[in-house]
């Protein structure tokens, strides 16, 4: 066993390398950078991004060192910049420099406002924690309940038509179920019951304890229900087929042999050995709640949250952040898968991975 | 005519056993049917034209104003009342001073007592507008549903019917060549990656790996950035992103199956290595992939709307529905936008399923043995 934790940590190293390396790659490609980005906003000329993220195509710009903004700016100012961000070193020098600095997890500074990347994260963190928690929670408490009710009613019409609902609200992208919400709830064509934006009010700090945890969950409804929606499909479903598997087995045939009532059955016997499946995505589940994020839920309710801080570093092309946040959630990606396999094996000691035959 | 198996005969009564499947299938395979002819269901050129005795087929092809009389060489704006009573009165000159009191002397069958003057009629589409048709109406942008434009209006004026019909046909053929490229791809990796092993599955494993981690957003992004952006270009791209999804099903039941008795007699045999991948073991892996199907459509489809949502997806000229999303969320005054996009998804979406989880059922040995 320890011989195969040690291989797939060792494994590790070359796949983390592998996806920075292929990112840092793209980014010489990348026309506009954000010594671009500069200029352009010390000009007045707006935004260089615009044609981007705007919906045109027209700027193709030639090589990156040859700078179409530069013109009304002294030579000597750009290559200041250039040094201050590094880019006066060649690409190689500058991703072994980066790569060093990821792996004593020093991720540096954001290059357009003086905050670390660390801290940049963490301020963007309770949203993702308000998103990622409350619609976890009520998941887990709809899906594993309706999950044991379908398989002791599989093939019912109940089974049938909830495996139905399920599956459509998984199909459907949660951003629609937010716009229905927005509309019918926050639009004010029909009723105008939640807010449209944000997660606190303007005048939160002067509020009451209990108004400030009202007001919280009053922001959150709408946002919570949309990303809700579709968990529920792969867990109910999950619990359903391990329960279903479970109960075919025979040591629930003796426990109803010895004659225990129908719930001490499911509930002492069964319960623990169909959940295990269920336990053993906990800890990539524990670490979604704090580190996921909705871009477009995060949008469309203006929050301001770990998606919306990648998307925006990857318009405005915030190197530091995008490398940054790209090298920790890898990281932590693919720890987590070897951690899931791990549980896996603690909790049904039966599983092992090594290799046979 | 091709014969079925037994076993997929089989397969073909257990699906049509399943009546929200089929009825599904019935609605889909009648709603997509249709949107494929949606140039005769919402155009702004007309079907069919009878001028001077003789037919034309806007739809088809090329008639410039000059070819129905007018002054012209550029394609005729058949909803100007000019360019209409042109046709309606052969061609006349008058139809330029007045043309509306002309169109409506022809419509009341008024024999008309002027030279070179021959009677023709417009068949129109049922919905006169095409997806990109600015609808000549007075009033605010997005304007609510009305007799003529019976969902409304979006915010550029574009009729909201005629969008989602196109939009409607563009997803679902994205969708289609994404899961099909998609599967493909996928399968074959999935299948050299379970039944090498070894040092090839290890070390795709880890390409899959550093694949998967790239943030496809990002890319998408700079691409376009750097070539423009094209429907055939995002197809590439979805594909280039969506591949890995199938993989890990097909590695397992590879895996699986390669220590099977019939595949180690077939190498005994001295089958060559492809053969049995594809012709043997892969009808077994089929199940697997099936079952994932259905989510790689709906993702297909959630996927480029999202991307349209975000302004990253196709070309804004495009019929898109994940545009009217957008729309819907800058438009909140205008609710009619939103409904029309949820239901539009929510319709075209629940369908897909409904189908696919038949065709999964279908193919699901516990139940074609049963």
């Amino acid at each position: 066993m320890g011989a195969y934790i040690l291989r797939r940590l060792l494994l590790v190293i070359p796949t983390l390398l592998g996806i920075m390396i292929l990112n840092f790659a793209l980014t010489q490609f990348v026309p506009g950078g954000p010594i671009e980005q500069i200029i352009a906003e010390m000009e007045g000329g707006g935004d260089v991004f615009e044609g981007i993220s705007g919906g045109g195509s027209e700027i193709v710009a030639g090589a990156s060192d040859d700078y179409i903004g530069a013109r009304g700016l002294p030579a000597d100012f750009i290559a200041e910049l250039e040094k201050e961000f590094g880019f006066d070193k060649p690409p190689l020098e500058r991703f072994l420099n980066m790569m060093w600095n990821y792996i004593r997890f020093d991720f540096g500074e954001s290059y357009f406002r003086s905050i670390s990347v660390v801290d940049l994260i963490l301020e963007k963190m309770p949203v993702s924690i308000t998103l990622g928690l409350w619609s976890t929670l009520i998941a887990y408490m709809i899906s594993i309940p309706l999950g044991i009710k379908k398989a002791l009613r599989d093939g019912s019409k109940f089974d049938t038509w909830t495996s139905g609902a399920i599956i459509v609200g998984y199909a459907i992208p949660g951003f629609l179920f937010a716009i229905l919400l927005i509309v019918l709830f926050a639009g004010g064509s029909f009723w105008r019951v939640f807010p449209l934006r944000g997660l606190t009010s303007d005048n939160w700090a002067e509020l009451s304890m209990i108004g400030k945890v009202l007001d919280y969950l009053w922001h959150i409804t709408l946002p919570v229900l949309a990303s809700t929606i579709s968990a529920f499909a792969t867990l109910t479903l999950l619990t359903k087929n391990s329960f279903l598997d479970e109960i075919k087995k025979q040591y629930v045939m003796t426990a109803k042999a010895k004659g225990l009532t129908e719930n001490r059955v499911l509930y002492g016997h069964v319960f623990r050995n169909a959940m295990l499946i269920v336990i053993s995505g906990f800890p990539a589940l524990f670490i979604g709640v704090f580190f996921g994020g909705s871009l477009i839920i995060e949008t469309l309710f203006s929050l301001d949250g770990l998606g919306r801080l990648g998307f925006e570093a990857a318009v405005a092309r915030d190197y530091p952040v995008v490398f940054g946040t790209l090298f920790a959630f890898s990281l932590m990606g693919l720890v987590i898968g070897i951690i899931t396999d791990l549980t896996y094996v603690f909790i049904d000691p039966r599983i092992d991975f090594e290799r046979r035959g | 005519m091709f014969k079925l198996s037994p076993l997929n005969r089989r397969r073909m009564s257990n699906f049509k056993r399943n009546r929200r499947a089929v009825w599904s299938l019935w609605i889909f395979a009648i709603l997509f049917g249709l949107s494929l002819f949606a140039e005769f269901i919402a155009n702004d050129k007309p079907i069919l034209v009878s001028y001077r005795g003789e037919l034309r087929m806007p739809v088809m092809s090329f008639y410039s104003e000059q070819d129905f009389g007018g002054d012209f060489l550029t394609e005729a704006g058949y909803s100007d009342p000019e360019v209409k009573c042109l046709i309606v009165t052969g061609g006349l000159v008058d139809c330029f001073d007045s043309p509306e009191s002309l169109i409506e002397a022809v419509d009341n069958d008024v024999e008309l007592q002027i030279d070179g003057f021959s009677a023709g009629w417009i068949l129109w589409p049922i919905i006169p507008y095409s997806y990109n048709t600015i609808v000549d109406v007075a009033g605010v942008a997005p304007a609510p549903p009305s007799a003529t434009n019976w969902l409304g209006t979006d915010d550029t004026k574009r009729d909201v019917v005629a969008r989602v019909i196109y939009g409607f046909r563009l997803s679902i053929i994205f969708a289609l060549i994404v899961t099909t490229g998609a599967s493909v791809i996928g399968i074959v990796a999935g299948a050299v990656q379970g039944y090498f092993g070894g040092w090839i599955d290890l070390v795709f494993q880890r390409f899959i790996e550093i694949w998967t981690g790239m943030p496809s957003l990002y890319v998408i992004i700079i691409v376009f950035a750097i070539v423009g952006r094209s429907f055939w270009l995002l197809v590439f791209l979805t594909i280039l992103f969506g591949w890995p999804s199938l993989v890990g099903v097909v590695r397992a039941e590879f895996f699986r199956a390669r220590n099977l008795e019939y595949v180690r007699a077939a190498k005994a045999l001295g089958v060559s290595d492809s053969v049995i991948m594809f012709r043997h073991m892969l009808p077994n892996a089929m199940v697997a992939t099936v079952t994932m199907l259905p989510f790689l459509i709906t993702g297909a489809i959630g996927g480029l709307a999202s991307l349209d949502f975000l302004g990253f997806g196709l070309p804004s000229s495009a019929p898109s529905l994940g545009e009217l999303t957008l729309q819907a969320k800058q438009n909140l005054q205008a609710p009619w936008l939103g409904f029309t996009a949820f239901f539009t998804f929510a319709i075209m979406l629940s369908l897909l399923v409904f189908i696919f989880e038949g065709v999964r059922d279908a193919f699901d040995p516990r139940k074609t043995f049963s």
